[in-house]
């Protein structure tokens, strides 16, 4: 007892070398924590890799890309590659559609999670539990290409299960395929039915990780199941929950390209409501194939979306600053 | 006196006869060559090298045992050279092609073609240049059998970016169908469009509730239904498939005030209001521009009525009888006034890309490919004896007819010769195919800008915003899917005038008057 008492004493005698600035020094750090710093090594690596250096690559935007003259040989053409993001007139709708759309599969996922999650935290029932939550992941494995054909066969006009139900009810069949205003409330759906297992899981793990004394405390006060929701689990909740949004904050410019282009496709007579500024640059490019074109409608979202997450950060920090990014 | 000098011109006239025979005729190429190292004695062969080929299809089962044969063959004659292919399956070629080609992968052949990004890519730099010396001292074969009208097909801004193709064929539009459901109610066979629109909607009304059968089984991707329709008009291509003027025949060229986008034709108005027409009576699923079906596949497995297509309708046809042998099909020509566009030899071509690891070995391949009798045969109909057999007559035998399109992928469409060695065919459909591309063959009317190529980097924001609603608008339009199709196509093409489709006119205009003032 007495020797680990030295031993920790030391320890702390050697890390707590403070200069009057309050900074360590930095050799003085990586002599002490260099096996903290290994472990760190490889996550460093990998986000510079992958995240840092490739944004080298935006400058293709302001490019006209030639595979012989490389990324950095290849001419500037200024802003030339962002016009056809604005020739076609529609980068409001297309813009607008996609923030609607996350904002929407945001709220309403972030809501139905955290729902769920307690719920299956709630329950009593061992195999019940395990069965839902597993029921409730499957979505997330399934390709949209797979719900694509499984969406055919449930709403083919002729021959899907649904106008057969609708027309054995008496009622008339309806073709999803030609009517717009359908979709929003059908894609809501559909995401929140893909997505909400892997998203439960996350809120789960936290709900998981509560000090059981203060429902055993609540117990002893009489609290009702609602009450411990509402006073115990919703706050415990709320780091969880604002750093879920300041993540999907991040993507607020970027369509689920998987989801719109595989479930609604090139259809202008729904494009109203599932045309995303992803869909359109899919279809520009597809003949054309210009990398400089992509870079900038790729670099005009990134920009959408950082602005977005600034402008949620500071938010969160005015409300509490605990629970801010930065 | 007399008699010297007859000898004497008699011997220059034999002279010369021989010494023009001597020379490679590209009409007629000697389909019997045998190459070797020795043909190409500018080519360094003293290292090996494997040739990376990228085909755009998928590989057929035998492919790796036909290849295998191809390297085996390749080393045995001392070229020092082996081949391995990388199939890009053809549905993604066109994203995989702007990746492959950006990331610098070594890459020594290409199969490419303007329906496959051939002029993008060569705006991107991609492909390598092949100025006509080099062609002459690493191709030095297809210099010489190669068209030479073709060679302009491939030039973008005075640079031959590709090696053509050198056949020229019909490639019109026909269309098979069931016979045994013609016969079943009432038809006997189909002259023109009319019929076969009487026939698609007797099939909507009495068979597809009863069995299951589309009359026309289709997708919102497929658009061979108008490229069918255009034919009836003698519409050909200026600029890719957007742009359109009427063919008058010979070597007319065209004024530019009668070229349009093909949207703001009456053609297209017609043909738009009649698919209203067949989707209502149900000739497709209401629900197609949602479906994965390709109607060629859905003529094959026996769910759709009709396959319209080029001269591969046969090869449905054969698919089709292999799933159901007690079926009949026949093929028809719904236009048999119109004009019959020939595949431009453009059409299907091999490139060198830029990041080619040995651009002259690459060169000697294609070389082989297209020259040589053994390296032709067996890359476009696979392994004599075992998947073809030759019949010592200047005449071949092929034991599948399917086998006649790509053996060997993609790569095989650009090895095609107007070779003075006929298929004779195995088979009754052989035996049909052969007999309409023949008189198909007769009604050929070569579309005389074919050599017009359309520089579009200077207005690239106008035309990938014209491509994207474009791409939005065909298929609701193409299917039928639109009731007033007046007043939705008069928005659609204001909304193009707004993107800036005058834009492209006007570049279209300058540039295609330019080239004409050459020819």
């Amino acid at each position: 007892m007495g020797k680990n008492t030295a031993v920790s004493t030391r320890a702390v005698a050697k890390t707590s070398v403070i200069r009057p600035s309050g900074k360590t020094p930095f050799f003085k750090v990586l002599k002490t924590r260099w096996m903290l710093l290994v472990m760190l090594l490889p996550a460093v690596v990998y986000v510079c890799i992958f995240n840092y250096l490739p944004m080298s690559g935006v400058i293709l935007a302001f490019k006209n890309y030639r595979v012989r003259d490389g990324i950095f040989g290849s001419p500037w053409v200024g802003m030339e590659n962002f016009k056809f993001l604005q020739l076609s007139g529609k980068l409001w709708p297309l813009t607008r559609n996609t923030l609607l759309y996350n904002l929407v599969f945001l709220t309403f996922n972030v809501f139905c999670e955290v729902m769920f999650a307690i719920m299956l935290n709630e329950m009593i029932g061992r195999y019940f539990k395990k069965i839902s939550q597993t029921i409730m992941f499957l979505p997330y494995f399934v390709s949209w290409v797979v719900v694509r054909a499984v969406m055919y066969n449930l709403f083919n006009y002729e021959r899907g299960v649904v106008n057969n139900t609708l027309l054995a009810l008496g009622a008339d069949p309806i073709n999803i395929y030609n009517n717009a205003s359908i979709w929003p409330p059908l894609l809501v759906f559909l995401k929140l039915w893909k997505s909400a297992g892997y998203g439960t899981v996350v809120y789960l793990a936290a709900l998981t990780g509560q000090d059981r004394e203060m429902f055993e405390a609540a117990d002893i006060d009489g609290a009702n199941i609602f009450q411990k929701i509402r006073y115990i689990s919703i706050p415990s909740l709320k780091p969880t929950i604002i750093i879920m949004l300041l993540l999907g904050a991040g993507n607020m410019f970027r369509g689920d390209f998987g989801m719109f282009y595989q479930t609604a496709g090139s259809n202008s007579l729904i494009a109203n409501t599932t045309d995303i500024l992803d869909t359109f640059v899919f279809r520009a490019m597809m003949s054309s194939g210009d990398i400089g074109m992509a870079a900038a409608s790729g670099l005009y979202q990134s920009v959408l979306c950082f602005v977005t997450i600034l402008v949620f950060n500071g938010a969160v920090k005015r409300y509490d600053p605990d629970y801010s990014l930065f | 006196m007399k008699r010297f000098l007859s000898l004497v011109l008699a011997m220059i006239l034999v002279l010369s006869v021989s010494a023009a025979s001597a020379e490679v005729d590209w009409k007629n190429p000697p389909c019997g060559m045998y190459l070797t190292p020795a043909d190409f004695p500018n080519t360094d062969l003293s290292q090996p090298y494997e040739i990376q080929m990228f085909s755009s299809s998928t590989a057929i089962p035998k492919q790796d045992a036909t290849l295998a044969e191809v390297n085996r063959e390749l080393l045995e004659r001392g070229f020092n050279t082996t081949i391995r292919i990388i199939n890009v399956p053809k549905t993604s070629s066109s994203d995989l092609y702007t990746m492959t080609l950006a990331s610098g992968e070594t890459a020594d052949v290409y199969f490419t073609a303007p329906w496959k990004a051939m002029w993008t890519e060569a705006a991107k730099g991609s492909w390598m240049t092949l100025e006509p010396e080099w062609l002459e001292k690493y191709m030095p074969i297809t210099w010489k059998t190669q068209s030479p009208g073709s060679w302009a097909e491939t030039t973008l801004k005075g640079e031959i970016i590709a090696v053509p193709g050198n056949s020229m064929k019909s490639n019109a539009k026909e269309v098979a169908v069931r016979q045994d459901l013609m016969e079943k109610y009432g038809f006997e066979k189909l002259t023109c469009w009319d019929d076969w629109k009487k026939f698609a909607m007797t099939i909507a009304e009495k068979e597809t509730a009863q069995s299951g059968i589309y009359a026309y089984n289709t997708s919102a991707t497929n658009l061979e239904i108008w490229r069918m329709y255009l034919q009836q008009d003698n519409l050909y291509p200026l600029y890719s498939e957007l742009f359109y003027y009427p063919c008058q025949g010979g070597d007319v060229l065209p004024e530019f005030s009668d070229v349009k986008m093909y949207m703001e034709t009456d053609l297209f108005r017609q043909f738009c209001r009649e698919m209203v027409e067949l989707r209502k009576a149900g000739v497709w699923s209401q629900s197609a521009i949602s479906s994965d079906s390709v109607n060629q596949d859905c003529f094959a497995n026996l769910t759709s009525a009709t396959v319209m297509h080029n001269s591969s309708v046969y090869n449905y046809i054969e698919r089709a009888l292999t799933t159901d042998p007690t079926i009949k099909c026949e093929v028809y020509d719904l236009f048999p006034d119109a004009f019959c566009i020939p595949e431009a030899y453009s059409n299907n071509c091999l490139a060198i890309p830029y990041s080619s690891g040995n651009p002259e070995r690459a060169a000697m391949i294609i070389d082989l490919m297209k020259n040589d009798f053994f390296f032709n045969t067996t890359f476009q109909f696979g392994i004599e004896g075992v998947d073809w057999v030759d019949n010592g007559d200047q005449t071949y035998t092929l034991y599948e007819s399917s086998q006649s399109e790509a053996y060997l992928g993609s790569l095989a469409w650009a090895l095609k010769y107007d070779w003075d060695y006929k298929e004779k065919p195995h088979s009754e459909i052989a035996a049909q195919k052969l007999e309409m591309t023949e008189w198909q063959n007769t009604r050929l009317v070569a579309n005389p800008t074919v050599a017009f190529i359309f520089d579009d980097s200077p207005i690239k924001n106008y035309v990938a915003t014209l491509n994207s609603i474009v791409e939005e608008v065909r298929p609701s339009l193409v299917l039928g899917m639109v009731d007033d199709v007046d007043a939705y196509l008069d928005g659609v093409i204001k909304r193009m005038y707004d993107s800036g489709l005058q834009n492209v006119y006007d570049e279209l205009e300058r540039q295609y008057n330019e080239w004409k003032a050459t020819r």
